[in-house]
C-alpha cells in the first residue's frame, strides 16, 4: 500500500494504517529527533510528540508536499522546540549513548557511525542542530536559519565551527605512554 | 600565508577557496589533509543511517493517540510489536539477565580443558552465591552488588584474556559481540527509563558501557583509517 492509500486510511482514523505509516517513517522521524536531542530519553518524547502532531494534523493535509517532506520538518519542529523547553529549565544533565545497528555492517563503518554519532552528542546545542540539519539532513542554509530563527550566515557561521569541533573529537591522538594511537571518543 | 583556521577549512567543503587560499593549499600538506578529512567527514555524516526508536514507542504512542482521541477506541485482540507499557523495563532486565546468564554459563562449559597450551578455564556456578540469596538491608544488598560487579568484572577480563588467541578466527567475531553490547547497553537504559536507582540494572548498564567503550578504543587503535 503506498503512502497516499494509508494517509487517506489513517485519516479516517483507521489505527492499523497509522502503525503502519509509523512503521514506514519512525526510524527515520526518530534518528533526526534523537540527533538534535542527544539522548535517547528526550528523543523518545520527542518523537511521539512529533507523531501526534502528524496524525492530528493528517486531516488537513492535502498532499502539497510529499509526506515524508512533512513528516520529517514536523518532527525537526518538535525536536527543536523541546530542545528549547529543556533549555529554559536546564542545561544537559544526562549523556546516553547511541543506539546503533551494528551486527550487519562492515566493520570500518561501524565504528565510523558509533564515533560519528557520540561527537554529535558532544557538540554545543546550536552546533550539533546547525550540523545534524545541514550536514546531515541535507537542509539548505537558509531553511536551517528558518527553522532556528537565524540568519543564514549565521547557520554557516556555527556549521562551519561544528565541523571543526568534529574533526577535533574525531582525529586520532598520539597516547604516549604506548605509542598506540588512541581516540578521544 | 599562515595555516589556514579549522573554521575555514570548514567553510572550504562547501564553497570555492579565494586564490589566496587556493595557493596556500597547493603548498601545505597540513591543510590539504585537514580538508580532505573534512570532506570525508561530511560525507560520512551524511551518509548516517535512520536509528530505530525503542520497540516499546509505538504502544505508548498509540496509547497517547487514544487518550487524546486520536484513536477512537481499543481494538480488540489487536497485536502489539515491541515490549509494551510497564512490563517494559522487567523484560529489558530479562534480556540482560538472560545474556549474562548465558555468557556465565558459556563461561562455566568452557571450564574444560581448552586447546593444546592454553590454560583451563576455572568452572563457574550459574547459580547466585550463597551470600546474595537473602541481604538483610539495602545497605547490604548494594554491598553485595557490587562485590557481584567486581567478581563479574574479573571474570570477564580473565574471559577476554583467555579468548584472546581465539578472537581473530571466524568471520568477524567483534561484529557479533559488539552488536551484543549494544543490544545490552539500550536494554539495561530502557530498563533505568523506568527503574533509574535499580543498583543491578545500573550495574548492566554501567558494565556494559564500559566494555562497548573499551571495546570502540581498542578496534579504534588497530584501525587504519587516518581520519577518524
Amino acid at each position: 500500500m503506498d503512502d497516499a492509500q494509508l494517509i487517506e486510511r489513517a485519516r479516517s482514523g483507521d489505527a492499523a494504517a497509522m502503525r503502519d505509516l509509523y512503521r514506514r517513517y519512525s526510524a527515520h522521524v526518530y534518528a533526526v529527533v534523537r540527533r538534535i536531542a542527544g539522548e535517547d530519553a528526550l528523543a523518545e518524547d520527542w518523537s511521539q510528540e512529533a507523531w501526534i502532531r502528524v496524525f492530528r494534523a493528517l486531516p488537513g493535509f492535502r498532499g502539497q508536499a510529499k509526506f515524508s517532506t512533512w513528516l520529517h520538518r514536523v518532527a525537526v519542529n518538535s525536536a527543536l522546540q523541546g530542545r528549547r523547553k529543556v533549555m529554559r529549565h536546564a542545561d544537559r544533565e544526562v549523556q546516553l549513548q547511541p543506539v546503533l545497528a551494528a551486527a550487519a555492517s562492515p566493520r570500518g563503518q561501524v565504528f565510523l557511525r558509533a564515533r560519528l554519532e557520540r561527537a554529535i552528542e558532544r557538540l554545543p546545542d546550536r552546533m550539533r542542530q546547525v550540523l545534524v540539519l545541514h550536514d546531515v539532513e541535507g537542509y539548505t542554509h537558509e531553511e536551517v536559519g528558518e527553522m532556528l530563527g537565524v540568519t543564514a550566515g549565521t547557520s554557516k557561521s556555527q556549521l562551519f565551527k561544528a565541523r571543526a569541533r568534529m574533526r577535533e573529537v574525531l582525529r586520532p591522538v598520539r597516547d604516549d605512554s604506548s605509542g598506540a594511537e588512541a581516540c578521544h571518543i | 600565508m599562515p595555516h589556514l583556521s579549522p573554521e575555514e577549512i570548514a567553510r572550504l567543503v562547501d564553497e570555492t577557496p579565494s586564490p589566496a587560499e587556493a595557493g596556500h593549499l597547493g603548498a601545505c600538506a597540513d591543510c590539504t589533509d585537514a580538508l580532505a578529512d573534512l570532506r570525508r567527514q561530511t560525507a560520512a555524516l551524511a551518509a548516517l543511517p535512520p536509528i530505530d526508536p525503542p520497540a516499546r514507542a509505538w504502544s505508548r504512542l498509540e496509547a497517547r493517540l487514544r487518550e487524546e482521541g486520536i484513536l477512537a477506541a481499543p481494538a480488540p485482540g489487536r497485536a502489539r510489536f515491541g515490549v509494551a507499557g510497564r512490563g517494559g523495563w522487567m523484560a529489558a532486565a530479562a534480556v540482560v539477565s538472560a545474556f549474562l546468564v548465558g555468557g556465565a554459563s558459556g563461561f562455566a562449559l568452557r571450564g574444560t580443558p581448552a586447546q593444546s597450551g592454553e590454560d583451563t578455564l576455572p568452572r563457574v556456578s550459574t547459580s547466585p552465591p550463597e551470600s546474595l540469596a537473602s541481604p538483610s538491608s539495602v545497605e547490604d544488598a548494594e554491598g553485595e552488588v557490587r562485590v557481584a560487579e567486581t567478581r563479574y568484572l574479573n571474570a570477564l577480563e580473565q574471559y577476554n584474556r583467555m579468548l584472546g588467541p581465539r578472537a581473530g578466527t571466524g568471520a568477524h567475531p567483534w561484529a557479533a559481540r559488539f552488536a551484543a553490547l549494544e543490544s545490552i547497553v539500550a536494554s539495561a537504559r530502557a530498563a533505568l527509563h523506568e527503574a533509574p536507582y535499580d543498583p543491578v540494572i545500573n550495574g548492566y548498564y554501567i558494565n556494559a558501557s564500559a566494555q562497548r567503550d573499551a571495546m570502540i578504543r581498542q578496534i579504534s587503535t588497530e584501525d587504519a583509517d587516518p581520519w577518524y
